[in-house]
């Protein structure tokens, strides 16, 4: 008899909410969605550029702390895979996840080579956005940036929005190793086409099977809400 | 007399409740949490009203069906700290069954509570072993631990019929 009263009590209490949420969900708050973008911008800039040297004299909380100052609180790391970041690999080397009004970006430090006694490494940030708060599609952006240490400041070289194969170093080109399924399957290219017009990566769906083995995949209709990180 | 808690609340300037819920956030303060909560959609919180969220099951129920960004907005901000990978030693984490993980797909995924009453959760890839950040299955934070059947189904899982996920 209680469990049924309590069953009404929530029925009831659900359909009297219901049209709560409809007009809640009318509120404009486009305001603060739109400054958590910009914040999003701003932390993940200098987490490109600063992150790991902050990282190696503060630790994770120095970099945390230093997004709430940048961000007013607006930005938070959200896991602790700034402290598997990797100094002796050459891909795959740091992931940083921050996240925002429910816009998450996931920024990859891909791949890197040495050149000259500079490290050349290319970035993917994964910008997704949640259904809850703001339909739009998932797209990423990419990124070179230079360093002459791991654990130092680095310096945005090039910028795109579409996927960036290579750069030139006077005669020398930094090619990212298009071959590897690892990197392929991480960039997750088969969600987000549109940032892969030059490419045909938007048609490749990459899997990986229980050993851990990757290997192409027939790529699927593409979905907006799905990606492997 | 103080117990040993609140003798320790006291003695660091937290009080009980600031305690529980660093220790169930994985370190936010509830200060902080409501300072992240201004910057991300301008409504302001008071620490009482946040401990009422935390204790009073019909309470948290009506409040987070009847503000949607309560339940999706402040319920982000609180699910942090939580690890990349999927946890496979130590102590602080518990893999639910798939009956408990019905709605994050647990052919694919496990899906992994995080402090003592299993506020945090994340849900992982069972072939990477990476976090899952998918809208569909992401993990969300519990105001009310999986074994607290009434105040989880009021808190944490009936919103999600009223706002969808």
């Amino acid at each position: 008899m209680t469990g049924m009263r309590i069953a009404i009590f929530v029925s009831v209490l659900i359909f009297i909410l219901i049209p709560v949420h409809g007009q809640e969900a009318q509120m404009d708050d486009k305001f603060y969605i739109d400054r958590a973008k910009e914040n999003l911008e701003v932390a993940s800039r200098w987490l490109i550029e600063k992150g790991m040297k902050e990282f190696s004299s503060d630790g994770v909380s120095g970099v945390k702390d230093k997004v709430n100052r940048l961000t007013n609180f607006g930005v938070q790391l959200w896991t602790d895979s700034l402290e598997a970041a990797n100094e002796d690999a050459d891909r795959n080397i740091v992931e940083i996840r921050i996240k925002s009004r429910e816009i998450y970006y996931g920024i990859r430090n891909l791949y890197r080579e040495k050149i000259n006694d500079e490290y050349y490494e290319f970035w993917l940030i994964q910008i997704y956005f949640n259904i809850r708060s703001e339909a739009e599609p998932t797209r990423s952006k990419f990124f070179v940036t230079k360093s002459s240490a791991f654990f130092g400041d680095r310096e945005i070289i090039e910028e795109n929005d579409q996927f960036i194969d290579s750069y030139q170093v006077g005669e020398v080109a930094v090619s990212f190793p298009t071959d590897d399924l690892s990197l392929l399957f991480w960039m997750g290219a088969w969600h987000n086409p549109q940032n892969y017009v030059n490419t045909d990566f938007g048609d490749k769906e990459v899997g990986i099977d229980s050993e851990g083995n990757y290997f192409f995949k027939t790529a699927p209709k593409k979905s907006w809400f799905s990606l492997p990180w | 007399m103080l117990c040993v808690s609140e003798a320790m609340a006291l003695i660091n300037g937290f009080s009980e409740f600031d305690q529980t819920f660093m220790e169930m956030t994985g370190g936010m303060t509830v200060l902080e949490s409501i300072e992240r909560y201004y910057e991300a959609t301008g409504q302001q919180l008071t620490p009482e009203f946040v401990e009422k969220l935390f204790s009073n099951p019909t309470f948290a129920f009506i409040q987070l069906t009847s503000n949607k960004l309560l339940h999706t907005v402040y319920r982000g901000i609180l699910n942090g700290n939580v690890p990349s990978m999927m946890p496979t030693e130590g102590k602080g984490y518990r893999v639910l069954s798939a009956a408990q993980s019905a709605l994050h797909d647990p052919e694919n995924n496990y899906k992994v509570v995080f402090g003592n009453n299993g506020n945090r959760e994340a849900v992982y890839d069972k072939k990477t072993g990476r976090i899952v950040s998918d809208a569909q299955y992401v993990g969300t934070f519990n105001f009310f631990g999986p074994d607290e059947m009434f105040g989880h189904l009021l808190a944490d899982m009936l919103p999600y019929f009223v706002h969808g996920n």
